[in-house]
């Protein structure tokens, strides 16, 4: 529901009326941060697809450590000894013409796991807002990988 | 006097869903064309497919992007299959979201008289008329002034599948690697369709497999790959 709910957020539905959009995931191996990796896998087939988006959805997984620690993208060994985790889903940082905007604070989903204090839940909220940039510009450049090599051969 | 806008600095480059390439509030009364791929989101244009922005003078502003899936547009020359006949439609499967309809009338000299006959299964060459959001495309066997053309039935040969991104190359002109090279040592006749289907004809059937598998595997060759590659592939076949 979470991911049906998130995809159907960044799809931009209305430019193919009377359409369906069918995605299907399948789960080869889950190490952890399960959620994450099926919107991010979901969205790179879309992007590839030609599907018109509005913006890209980046997907982290963040825990609460015993220690207060903040760990980053558990496996799921250590998703299950914590005793909280979240999913947090944020749109891509764009390149603009424009000065920089409101989007950059956007988020889409966040799906908590266990108790946590509110602090606690704010700093992993920015340090996954860190990481989804880290992986936005990998996203980026995976796609300029994938386009290059058909531009490279541009009549 | 308003000044002509600068072009988006974003041109050419790679741009991918989200990203913001034209600021409408510090244009005023200037007129944009947007092609596909690009949306208008308030004041802004922004992206809605990845690929790279193309402009074309004096304001045309599009995405270029290569998919397996082909959305009509007018204007547009395309393969497709015949899949049922109807009293006033032929419909046709142009690889789009929905069936293309062909009137039975679109052919040069048509008259309710000599509709022509089509299987289920024929492989026509056709134009996309008109291609609306909701509506089936309608597409037509004439040119814009009404003559035959190369529009119409293809016999023999076989039809292979692409990507859009590479019958575009195919259809641009210098002519593509692949076909220069082909064509020097075989004869063969070559259809393209920018839905991303081609038909190949020959008169020998090892000539239009040769063809297709090495227009195919081009796509995902370098330059310098293919030139090797088509190098090894000609000399073997001496």
């Amino acid at each position: 529901m979470v991911l049906k709910k998130t995809l159907q957020s960044i799809c931009l539905l209305n430019v193919h009326p009377n359409t369906t959009t069918s995605i299907v995931i399948q789960v080869v191996n889950d190490d952890g941060a399960l959620l994450p990796c099926a919107i991010n896998a979901a969205c790179a087939a879309l992007v590839d697809a030609g599907i018109p988006l509005k913006h890209l959805a980046v997907a982290i997984c963040c825990c609460m450590a015993e220690s207060g620690h903040i760990l980053l993208d558990p496996s799921k060994m250590e998703e299950q000894k914590v005793k909280a985790f979240i999913y947090l889903v944020f749109p891509n940082s764009i390149v603009s013409v424009l000065p920089q905007d409101v989007k950059e604070h956007g988020i889409i989903t966040s799906v908590t796991h266990g108790a946590m204090a509110v602090d606690d839940y704010f700093s992993c909220l920015k340090l996954g807002r860190a990481a989804a940039a880290e992986m936005s510009d990998f996203l980026r450049n995976s796609i300029k990988l994938k386009a290059g090599n058909d531009l490279s051969r541009a009549g | 006097m308003e000044s002509k806008p600068s072009p988006s600095t974003l041109i050419d480059q790679l741009v991918v869903p989200g990203d913001v390439i034209l600021d409408l509030s510090i244009m005023t009364s200037q007129t944009i064309k947007l092609g596909g791929g690009l949306r208008q989101d308030g004041d802004t244009i922004s992206v809605m497919k990845a690929g790279t922005l193309r402009f074309t003078k004096p304001n045309k502003y599009w995405v270029e992007s290569s998919n397996k899936r082909y959305i009509p547009n007018a204007g547009d020359n395309v393969l497709g299959v015949v899949v049922d006949t109807k009293p006033e439609n032929f419909i046709l499967d142009i690889k789009g979201p929905a069936l293309a309809h062909l009137p039975v009338l679109s052919f040069e000299g048509g008259t309710r008289r000599n509709i022509p006959k089509f299987e289920v299964g024929t492989l026509l060459y056709v134009r996309v008329v008109s291609a609306n959001t909701g509506m089936n495309p309608e597409l037509s066997c004439m040119d814009a002034n009404g003559k035959a053309g190369e529009y119409g039935i293809l016999k023999e040969g076989y039809m292979f599948e692409s990507s859009t991104g590479l019958a575009r190359q195919l259809l641009s002109s210098p002519p593509h690697l692949v076909l220069e090279a082909l064509g020097k040592k075989l004869s063969f006749e070559i259809a393209v369709g920018i839905n991303g289907r081609f038909w190949v004809n020959a008169s020998q059937s090892s000539t239009v497999i040769l063809v297709g598998n090495a227009i195919q595997k081009s796509e995902s060759l370098s330059m310098v790959q293919q030139k090797i590659y088509l190098d090894k592939l000609l000399k073997s076949i001496q």
